[in-house]
């Protein structure tokens, strides 16, 4: 230690010059205020000045000192001075690098004393950091040690003159391009948390990698600078790709994870018949990673869709055709976010694998994406035109304009039952908000012919649900504070209106169970009121359940409606939430599972598998018998089977 | 005991298969005396020094200072070693004053008012940086650094090397005065072999990476002879066994330069204008650089 102290202060003797010119600098950020620089008090320009100052003199000195600390002394042949000593190769490595990182750092800190002594906080107003000095000297001295250390590694590769240096470019660059490549395949599935990871720890692996090189420089090859740099590129590039291997193994991990490594569930989504699921949420093994899979319930088969379930800013998951044999969902090749590519998978089809569609979209991202019942057609928004286009050939059927006005709800496709493609949406006619009509469009998407459109004032309200067969629509009022006031069922065909339903607090939620009857859930203190209603708004039935939350879901049966409540006084989380069968004849119902929400909305087909579907938030998916209570596991996290 | 043996030592720069820089030399300076290393620029005597000083690895072999390894242990074993390197390597902005300073607290023993004495006996300023000192000052200076340590080995790499004549009388003297004061060992490389004749034990002749020739100076001195023959016509038969290391036919005669003489067995049969005659230092090197091929 005593050596190293000798070598530390030697080098900081050397070099004394240094922090007196910093203590001279930094005098300079007490003029500022004097500066007519208008929005900034005269304290929050002093610190801000001197912030400014003392981060770029500290990175110069690292930069300078960095590439000369080590790298003259070797090539100038000054090395020798300490090796002819009895200098442990380690004390002069050390306390060389230590002088340049004391020098580099401290004479930042020497720069802002001033302003220190006079009370100024360096945080000012966020000019340069939100956060203040204090917390960010880690993250400062952390920057100028990698600084030091990658200028050092530079110079000894330059200074030494040796063809390693070709080797040293083309290591960096094909390192480099090889971590690009693994981080830019993260970042199109959407695990930004992961290619967080990687570039945090690639910095720390980088700066371990030429600390480690460095040293291994100096205390193996001591004072022979081409060997030196042998030694240097051979530890560096070593280790840097060791670290690149582990981020490609790391980022194959990440991406291999399946609908099993689920420990949330963000999205679910059943296929309107057959045994598929989309599904979407966090996996354990990556932050922020919240891939989109198709899933087979019966079989455990899983594709994952390569982009996220809410990418380009909407939402992005796949559309199924009503007899959920085909799924259809759009992704993006590569890094850019355009064009879309739209893909197929035959869900009934053992072994089908995703099949690309002829179909792309340029620049702007579709909306309302919407497939047709025998899943050959495919329907999309695109620059204010209903497009419609053959799946199979990409053939464009149909290009239609959608009404003119400016969209105040999420414009929507669906296609009927006789093939007819419907467009709805709530457009504002003027320029203010509450002036929306329901524009209805009906189109042949064989020939493009509109063969229906009308128009229906429906102001300040919006759509909330589609019957099943896509002919009524529930809308309800919404106003500023999202509070409903009353909604009311227009049919699309005729734009006739049933009465309006007066709703008295915030509902839980309104839906169509299908049979022409309407479900509405009122919030009434620490009960819910679930209301069964006809479409006149006659209430043909009333629940009233101790509830502080209710959500309404499928039909497990004929006349049996699955919804989850959380209990009066529970904790706002998903492992309270109870399941409840109500028995929408009697008027009665009973306990279904505990912790558990159903998957499915209620206008799915009555005993289809999808109403059936239960998730725990935290991980797992049960399909339940609705007559038993009988669980059945499709997916559980690990720690729990 | 020896102070430094070198064993078998290979020295090559660059892949395995490159020609050595230094092939298997050995040799050993015992305590108290003093070796000199003498031989061509290029012959591979700094690269000898680096390997004894721990400076670089041999590629065979080891270098023993003190009786350890010096690449392994070069740290502990240099705290009673002297080094004087071939070009003066101190950092340039410290002065005298400030290298005692920085270097005394390295060493065992330290002699700071010798060191004083000696600066002041070669005239040298203690408190000019070294950067603006001459190089005769400056090699003064690293001598007394080194010698202040109180070493019991002293390396010395060429140490008057582009000195003026004074400052090189300077060095040797001081070293004449250590070396009967103290008795300190000496591994001196040089290419000024008038100076050395005077202090050196023992002689090392480095030619092409071999050790040439590693004797007592005062064996190697009284072996060669150089022999001359006016009006002869040479070459003088017989003069095979006393393996003549060059020679000349010139205007006055003939003239060898032999390796093997015995001054008390003088062999039988040569002419009686023969002149016999003994060498320096230097003009032995010099014979030996020149050696005629046999």
């Amino acid at each position: 230690m005593r050596a190293f102290v000798a070598v530390l202060r030697r080098e900081l003797a050397e070099r004394w010059l240094i922090p007196v010119a910093a203590l001279l600098l930094g005098l300079a950020p007490l003029a500022a205020p004097l500066l007519p620089i208008a929005g900034f008090r005269g304290p929050e320009l002093r610190s801000g000045t001197a912030l400014a100052l003392a981060l770029i003199a500290s990175c110069l000195l690292a930069v300078v000192l960095g590439s000369s600390i080590l790298a003259r002394d070797l090539s100038e042949r000054r090395l020798g001075f300490y090796f002819s000593r009895p200098l442990p190769a380690w004390t002069i490595w050390a306390g060389k690098m230590a002088a340049a990182f004391v020098l580099a750092l401290g004479s930042g800190l020497l720069i802002v004393l001033p302003c220190l002594l006079l009370g100024d906080r360096l945080d000012p107003s966020g000019l340069f950091w939100k956060v203040g000095l204090a917390d960010n000297v880690g993250l400062w001295a952390a920057g100028v040690s990698l600084l030091i250390l990658l200028s050092n590694a530079a110079a000894v590769m330059f200074r030494s003159r040796s063809p390693w240096l070709l080797l040293d470019l083309g290591a960096a660059a094909l390192l480099s391009a090889l971590l690009w490549v693994e981080m830019d395949r993260l970042s199109v599935a959407g695990a930004y948390g992961a290619v967080m990871q990687i570039q945090v720890g690639l910095l720390a692996v980088l700066a371990l990698a030429l600390a480690a090189a460095s040293a291994v420089q100096v205390l193996r090859a001591r004072t022979d600078l081409r060997l030196g740099h042998r030694l240097l590129s051979l530890t560096l590039w070593g280790l840097l790709g060791l670290a690149t291997i582990a981020v490609a193994l790391y980022g194959r991990w990440i991406l291999a994870a399946g609908p099993e490594d689920v420990i949330a569930f963000r999205f679910v989504q059943p296929a309107p018949a057959g045994t598929w699921v989309a599904l979407a949420g966090p996996v354990g093994r990556c932050p922020g990673f919240e891939p989109l899979f198709l899933l087979d319930t019966r079989s455990g088969r899983s594709f994952r869709i390569p982009s996220s379930v809410w990418d380009y800013g909407l939402w992005n998951g796949p559309v199924f055709s009503r007899d959920g044999r085909r799924a259809v969902w759009l992704e993006p090749e590569g890094r850019r976010r355009s064009p879309l590519y739209a893909r197929w998978l035959d869900l009934d089809r053992p072994g089908a694998r995703p099949s690309p569609a002829p179909i792309q979209f340029d620049e702007s991202a579709p909306r309302g994406l919407a497939l047709s019942g025998d899943g050959r057609r495919l329907a999309a928004i695109q620059r204010e035109r209903i497009l419609v286009m053959d799946l199979v050939t990409g053939r464009n059927l149909a290009a239609v304009p959608v009404p003119p006005g400016r969209a105040l709800w999420e414009d929507r496709l669906r296609f009927l039952d006789s093939g007819a493609l419907r467009f709805y949406g709530i457009r504002a006619a003027g320029e203010g908000e509450g002036e929306g009509d329901l524009r209805v469009i009906d189109v042949d998407p064989g020939t493009g012919k509109v063969l229906r459109s009308l128009s229906t004032p429906a102001p300040g309200e919006w759509a909330t649900m589609l019957s099943p067969d896509g002919n009524r629509l529930l809308l309800a009022t919404r106003d500023l504070s999202f509070t409903t006031s009353h909604v009311r069922v227009v049919d699309l065909r005729t734009g006739a209106s049933s009465p309006s339903i007066p709703v008295q607090r915030v509902t839980g939620g309104a839906d169509f169970l299908g049979d022409d009857r309407v479900l509405v859930s009122e919030h009434a203190g620490g009960r819910m009121i679930l209301r069964l209603l006809d479409l006149q708004g006659v209430e043909r039935r009333r629940f009233e359940i101790p509830a502080d939350r209710l959500r309404i879901g499928g039909r497990p049966a004929p006349g049996l409606l699955a919804i989850s409540i959380l209990p009066p006084g529970s904790r706002n989380d998903w492992l309270s939430r109870r399941s409840l069968l109500l028995d929408l004849d009697r008027g009665t119902w009973r306990p279904l599972a505990d912790g558990m929400v159903p998957v499915a909305w209620s206008h799915l087909t009555p005993g289809s598998l999808g109403t059936r579907l239960f998730f725990q938030n935290e991980g797992g998916l049960f399909e339940v018998d609705p007559a038993t209570g009988h669980r059945r596991v499709i997916l559980q996290p690990e720690e729990k089977r | 005991m020896n102070l430094v043996d070198i064993e078998e030592l290979t020295v090559r720069y660059g892949r395995p298969r490159t020609p050595s820089v230094l092939d298997r030399v050995s040799l050993a300076v015992p305590e108290g005396s003093v070796y000199v290393l003498v031989g061509r620029n290029g012959a591979g005597k700094s690269s000898l020094v680096r390997c004894l000083l721990g400076e670089q690895r041999p590629a065979a072999g080891r270098a023993l200072l003190l009786g350890g390894d010096a690449w392994r242990e070069r740290a502990r074993l240099l705290r009673g070693v002297g080094v004087v390197p071939e070009e003066p390597d101190a950092p340039p902005s410290m002065t005298a004053r400030q290298l005692a300073r920085f270097c005394s607290g390295l060493y065992d023993s330290w002699d700071g008012a010798g060191l004083s004495e000696r600066l002041k006996r070669f005239g040298v300023p203690e408190d000019v940086p070294f950067g603006q000192l001459s190089k005769g000052q400056k090699g003064h200076v690293l001598l007394s650094l080194c010698l202040a340590g109180s070493p019991r080995l002293l390396v010395l790499d060429d140490p008057t090397l582009g000195l003026d004549p004074v400052a090189r009388r300077a060095v040797f003297d001081e070293l004449i005065v250590d070396l009967s004061e103290r008795g300190t060992t000496v591994f001196l490389t040089s290419h000024d072999l008038a100076g050395v004749e005077g202090i050196a034990d023992r002689i090392g002749l480095l030619q092409a990476g071999r050790l040439a020739i590693d004797e007592e100076m005062e064996t190697l001195k009284q072996r060669f002879r150089r022999l001359r023959i006016s009006g002869g016509a040479g070459p003088v038969p017989g003069i095979e066994t006393l393996r003549p290391v060059s020679t000349a036919t010139r205007a006055w005669g003939w003239e060898a330069v032999v390796s093997a003489w015995d001054e008390d067995r003088p062999p039988s049969g040569l002419p009686e204008s023969v002149e016999v005659s003994a060498l320096t230092l230097e003009e032995i090197f010099l014979s030996l650089s020149t050696e005629t091929p046999r």
